[in-house]
């Protein structure tokens, strides 16, 4: 019995006519990466929408540590510890990256009174102010290490495809979760960026995280992954280690369709 | 006299102020369209009015406009959830066409199209501000309040979270938050504010009717926001002066009153458009919808 964190089981979902997602099964074991593969369309992503709850399931279980989480909204999901990167760029445009990241910590900005009264009841170097302060020294520590520092004060909306990219995986990973899923992370960026993604998610592997990864780019998906899973017209063809999906006659044909 | 026109002017445009600088933080900041700011106005205006003819004193009935006003703002967030952009637009306008029409047809409290007369001007502790001037240094420290406090709450974390809403709902979803409780929020505290200018308006004219918060009256202030920049409070400082002034300044060129009206909206629309083609952001505004 494998250390499952996610388990799908019997998922569907139809658009009018379209089975985007048709009686779908696997598991994400803990500790691992494992990455969801197939042709344009086969429904990787709506997987990913229905495990986030972003779009509605129809029928099947999706079970996160036991708990089936199908049917609760997307913020419920985040909060029980699931965080995601989508396919295309949704960073908040006109804020800062510092001001993107810093929203991922927690939810304090929710509370309004905390908020706004801030610092003006309590002394000045008040808990919240540490913890503010460290936030921003995190933050710090993760743009230095992604060589983006010169980038903190500037609105998304002005930075490049790849620098884009690279915040939004970061705000992922500062959003609290125990399940990490990135849809194409690495598409469409160049080379240098693509080995420097491939590196942060090795070395967030070796510190225990569990990611789920969409990925086109075979080479890629073989050298990170340790589980493969492969989707063609909405239903998982195959699943393996790398070595045996790359050989596999079923995964070349899906391809070559 | 010409320094009680120049009072009188001055109050006006704090009065615009406390409008346009709440319109901005619903839908500047969290990025709701909504066109249902004249309703808060009025409900505050009237609140405030039926209270004070009944005797209450001042700051209960300048409380209760905006308490009131608050309340329907949280009344109007609940479609908010389901309706989005163009839509919800049009949620808030009927909103406040139906706000409009309970003030011209609920004759027994509000006298409909005869409107309610004689509103007693403020007093505070046995202080009266019975002269223009003294009522004018009494809406300036308000103002001057209400744009520090929507200053404070735009620079909070909480403020941030409303831009955040504005600029992509889901991602903030995905981030675990309650966009739907931020924007509820939002609208509560701009429509507190719209009605605390209702309650000022109608003790500064001591008459109010429905023709003063009609659906057409949100042009001015809509314009003002847009022109001095989405999220951005001292651009509507200075649109909301700029858009007050210019009208009047027409009416010192030498243009009559019964024509002077009618411009003024001509006037606004096309400074919008000027600015909409020429800078989409505003005077001063960082903010660009998608
Ligand atoms: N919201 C939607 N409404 C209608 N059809 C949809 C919707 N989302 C996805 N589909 C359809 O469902 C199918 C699966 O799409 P999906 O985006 O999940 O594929 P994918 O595997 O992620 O493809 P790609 O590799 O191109 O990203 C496609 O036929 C797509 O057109
Ligand atoms: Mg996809």
């Amino acid at each position: 019995m494998k250390n499952d964190i996610l388990k799908i089981e019997n998922l569907k979902k139809h658009f009018g006519g379209v089975l985007a997602v048709d009686d779908c099964s696997f598991g994400v074991e803990r500790g691992t990466i494992t990455a969801l593969i197939g042709p344009n369309g086969s429904g990787k992503t709506t997987v990913f929408n229905l495990i986030s709850g972003v779009t509605k399931v129809d029928s099947g279980k999706i079970l996160l540590n036991d708990l089936n989480i199908a049917h609760l909204q997307p913020s419920v999901i985040s909060n029980l510890g699931i965080s995601r990167v989508f396919q295309q760029s949704r960073l908040f445009g006109n804020l800062t990256v510092e001001e993107n990241l810093m929203l991922a910590f927690d939810n304090e900005d929710q509370k309004f009174w905390a908020s706004f009264l801030g610092d003006w009841w309590r002394k000045p170097a008040s808990a919240k102010d540490t913890a503010r302060q460290s936030k921003k020294q995190i933050i710090d520590e993760y743009l230095e290490s992604m060589h983006i520092t010169h980038m903190r004060d500037k609105q998304t909306r002005d930075l490049s495809f790849g620098q884009k990219r690279l915040v939004e995986i970061l705000r992922a990973l500062i959003n609290p979760h125990n399940l990490l899923m990135l849809d194409e992370p690495v598409a469409g960026v160049t080379p240098e960026l693509r080995d420097k993604i491939k590196k942060v998610l090795l070395e967030l592997k070796a510190k225990g995280e569990t990611i789920l990864l969409i990925e086109h780019d075979m080479n890629f998906t073989l050298k990170v992954a340790d589980w493969v899973i492969v989707m063609d017209a909405g239903q998982v063809i195959v699943e393996g280690i790398p070595d045996e999906i790359r050989h596999n006659p079923k995964v070349l044909e899906a391809y070559l369709d | 006299m010409a320094s009680a026109y120049i009072i009188h002017l001055l109050i006006l445009i704090c009065i615009y102020l406390i409008l346009s600088l709440s319109l901005n933080l619903s839908v500047g900041y969290s990025g709701v369209l909504n066109l249902g700011h004249i309703a808060f106005y009025g409900l505050g205006a009237y609140t405030s009015a039926l209270m004070a003819l009944a005797g209450v004193p001042f700051l209960l009935c300048l409380l209760a406009g905006g308490l009131v006003a608050m309340f329907s703002g949280f009344l109007l967030a609940l479609p908010t959830d389901k309706i989005k952009g163009d839509y919800l637009a049009l949620v808030t306008v009927g909103f406040s066409f139906i706000i409009y029409s309970l003030m011209l047809n609920l004759d027994e409290v509000t006298r409909g199209p005869l409107g309610l007369p004689g509103i007693p001007r403020p007093s505070i502790f046995g202080f009266g501000f019975e002269d223009n001037f003294s009522f004018l240094i009494l809406i300036a420290v308000i103002t001057l309040a209400v744009y520090f406090i929507i200053q404070r709450i735009a620079d909070s974390p909480f403020g941030k979270l409303l831009e955040a809403v504005r600029d992509d709902e889901l991602a903030a979803k995905i981030l675990g938050k309650d966009t739907f409780k931020a924007k509820a929020f939002s609208l509560a505290i701009s429509a507190f504010f719209a009605g605390i200018a209702g309650a000022l308006y109608a003790s500064y004219i001591t008459f109010i009717d429905p023709s003063s918060f009609s659906l057409m009256q949100i042009i001015p202030i809509i314009s003002i926001v847009i022109i001095g920049g989405l999220a951005s409070l001292p651009g509507t400082v200075l649109a909301t002066i700029i858009l007050t002034l210019i009208p009047e300044a027409l009416r010192f060129v030498g243009f009559p009153s019964s024509i002077l009206g009618p411009m003024r909206q001509i006037i606004y629309a096309l400074i919008l458009l000027l600015i909409l083609i020429y800078r989409p952001r505003g005077f001063l505004g960082k903010v660009e919808l998608e």
